[in-house]
């Protein structure tokens, strides 16, 4: 039993080393942000089209079209053929109208905006088994060369259309960007069509640009985390569960301190909540580069046959390495 | 027994109870941040908006009420959404309660790097006095390229009469923020505009400043300044004038353009197609800039928009 408890110690303080790295990560970040003003009104030609892959509710839409930025875009990309689609009564309340798509393939049916007021909305039908073609066919329609890529639930962070044209306006117009969340739901910005990710300048956002209300076991598994390690203490009777106990709530509280660092809109729990579910991805993301380096080959295969890990993650840890 | 295990509760009820405290307190203050600065914003919109100037016992007495980070944030606000002779009110305010005495003392006494430019950032938000241009002209001088850009936004406000001087004399190149910055805070404080120095001088900044405003007002007149700027050697500059003829639907068809267009990556080339498209060209007009393959992108997405709408 005691041993059990070492090697618990010995990963909760692996655990408690990668929350101050993943602090550091946001730190970084912010730094390199500076506090440039954020300007509200049109940045000479920047605009950002955000495409949203497959929501099951119009919110991802009413909260892009609430945005201030003069220039952006939402295309949706949805399957209208299912009759539960909420998007089918959107085409005739929006007043949307059938525009050509040829030479787009797996496109079904292709809607625009023609009223001034909704003159930003796209709605591109694509079948769902031909989703993965769904990120592809939006940056072709397009109408700006900055894109923001949204997955299902997520609805964008108020202002984050403006911080995204900021920070692309902050860029030479030559360099190919790309910025990723570490907080929020996953999102991903892009400008420029490069294939080769070395080519790219790569940033991480400082702030969310997208929330995704999902369930929050993260906080609940976090708060139960120190209770399950204090019983297990009482009934084993080992003191090394107690140092266990206080390495995981020291991990805790370096999350909520960078959740307290963050000026959002939402509450401290639903932060804490992102944040923690980006960590726990961090962590699957560093097991599975140590895998991939050090592990031995049958292990390698089920690193790589499991899916990719976010990349804001790999971006980072390769910016350092050629800083080094 | 008994100890050990109360010893081991508070160890495992810690991080809840201090999470639902900090959640309190986090509630708390910014609720009460929030009504101080509504309460201050109100105060400051009562005093621009009465016919006699505030006195300087009322804008004390607004001092004595808020703190002096209440009244920069509720200022920078009213700031934000005043023009004219407002903004001269807001001066006299913005003096009397030392706001800009207390963003220099700020710039002076902070370490860091990011804390000096948020300040100074700050500063050139506000319709600040003349006193302070000493004070910031010694920024100026400062190695860092963003503490120098945004004091010289700070002069700019305080000093608009002599913004081309104070730009002219960043050595660094701006970006495309700074440049939209600096020229929105130019209009803003009144600076006079005349676009064509601004296009023919040497520095690139300025050049930068001049398309950027011609862009933005679509100044028709400096078509032929800015097709001379489409083949300098500068390829940020020449990239900027390509636009800005594009976004006041200039000629396109002239050998500058089309020795800009050779310039270009094939991403940059993409994304000029869509912001040709957005600047309503027709395909034809565009052909002798684009290789078959692109011709081909453009008449397939210039359709998916607007070939139908324009039949119903």
């Amino acid at each position: 039993m005691q041993l059990t408890a070492i090697l618990l110690s010995i990963i909760a303080l692996v655990v408690f080393y990668f929350a101050i790295r993943f602090v550091m990560v946001w730190h970084c970040a912010h730094r390199d942000m500076l506090a440039a003003p954020m300007l509200r009104e049109g940045i000479g030609h920047i605009g950002i089209s955000v495409v949203v892959e497959y929501p099951t509710t119009t919110a991802p839409l009413l909260a892009i079209l609430e945005e201030e930025y003069p220039r952006c875009e939402a295309i949706i990309v949805t399957d209208l053929q299912q009759p539960s689609s909420p998007f089918i009564p959107l085409v005739q309340q929006f007043r949307l109208v059938k525009v050509n798509h040829s030479g787009m393939q797996n496109v079904c049916t292709l809607y625009r905006s023609r009223h001034r007021a909704f003159r930003r909305v796209v709605i591109v039908d694509i079948p769902l088994e031909n989703r993965q073609y769904a990120a592809e066919r939006g940056r072709e329609i397009a109408s700006y060369d900055t894109i923001l890529y949204l997955q299902g639930e997520s609805v964008i962070a108020r202002s984050a259309i403006t911080y995204c044209a900021n920070v692309v306006a902050l860029h030479s117009s030559a360099t190919d960007l790309v910025m990723e969340s570490i907080i929020g739901a996953p999102s991903r910005l892009e400008r420029g069509y490069v294939a080769d990710m070395e080519d790219k300048v790569t940033i991480v956002a400082d702030r969310p640009l997208a929330w995704n209300e999902e369930s929050s076991w993260p906080l609940i598994v976090a708060l139960l985390a120190p209770i399950l390690i204090v019983l297990a203490a009482h009934f084993t009777g080992e003191n090394l569960f107690s140092t266990l106990a206080i390495i995981v709530v020291l991990t805790l509280f370096t999350l909520l301190f960078l959740s307290s660092r963050l000026i959002v809109e939402k509450s401290l729990l639903v932060t804490l909540n992102t944040i923690l579910r980006n960590f726990y991805r961090y962590l699957v993301w560093k097991v599975k580069n140590f895998n991939y380096l050090y592990g031995v080959r049958m292990w390698k295969r089920s690193a790589i046959k499991l899916p990719l890990p976010r990349k804001s993650f790999a971006i980072r840890e390769r910016n350092n390495r050629k800083q080094l | 027994m008994m100890t050990i295990l109360n010893e081991k509760v508070v160890l495992a009820a810690v991080f809840p109870a201090v999470l639902a405290i900090t959640q309190v307190l986090f509630t708390t203050r910014k609720q009460y941040l929030t009504y101080a600065k509504a309460l201050c914003i109100k105060h400051i919109s009562c005093m621009l908006i009465l016919p006699q100037e505030p006195s300087d016992e009322q804008i004390r007495k607004l001092r004595l009420r808020f703190s002096t980070d209440t009244i920069l944030d509720a200022a920078i606000f009213v700031s934000q959404h005043i023009y004219g002779n407002m903004l001269y009110r807001l001066s006299s305010i913005v003096e009397v309660c030392e706001i800009d005495q207390y963003l220099l003392r700020s710039i002076g006494r902070s370490m860091s790097h990011r804390e000096r430019v948020k300040s100074l950032s700050k500063l050139s938000q506000l319709c600040s006095s003349t006193a302070i241009t000493e004070q910031s002209e010694v920024l100026l001088d400062k190695e860092e390229h963003s503490i120098r850009t945004y004091a010289t936004a700070a002069l700019v406000m305080a000093r608009p009469e002599r913004a081309i001087r104070y730009v002219a004399r960043l050595t660094h190149r701006l970006s495309l923020h700074n440049v939209a910055m600096l020229s929105q805070l130019m209009r803003r404080a009144g600076a006079p505009i005349a676009y064509t120095p601004l296009l023919a001088s040497q520095s690139q900044n300025l050049q930068l400043i001049g398309l950027y405003l011609c862009e933005h007002f679509s100044i028709i007149d400096a078509e032929p300044l800015m097709q001379k700027l489409c083949i300098a050697e500068d390829r940020e500059v020449s990239h900027a004038a390509l636009y800005a003829i594009c976004s006041i639907r200039g000629d396109i068809a002239t050998s500058q353009v089309d020795r800009a267009v050779m310039r270009l990556s094939s991403s940059q080339r993409d994304a000029l197609i869509r912001h040709l498209i957005n600047s309503c060209y027709s395909l034809r007009s565009c052909a002798h800039l684009l290789t078959y393959d692109e011709q081909k992108r453009f008449g397939e997405r210039l359709n998916s928009y607007k070939c139908q709408i324009l039949c119903n």
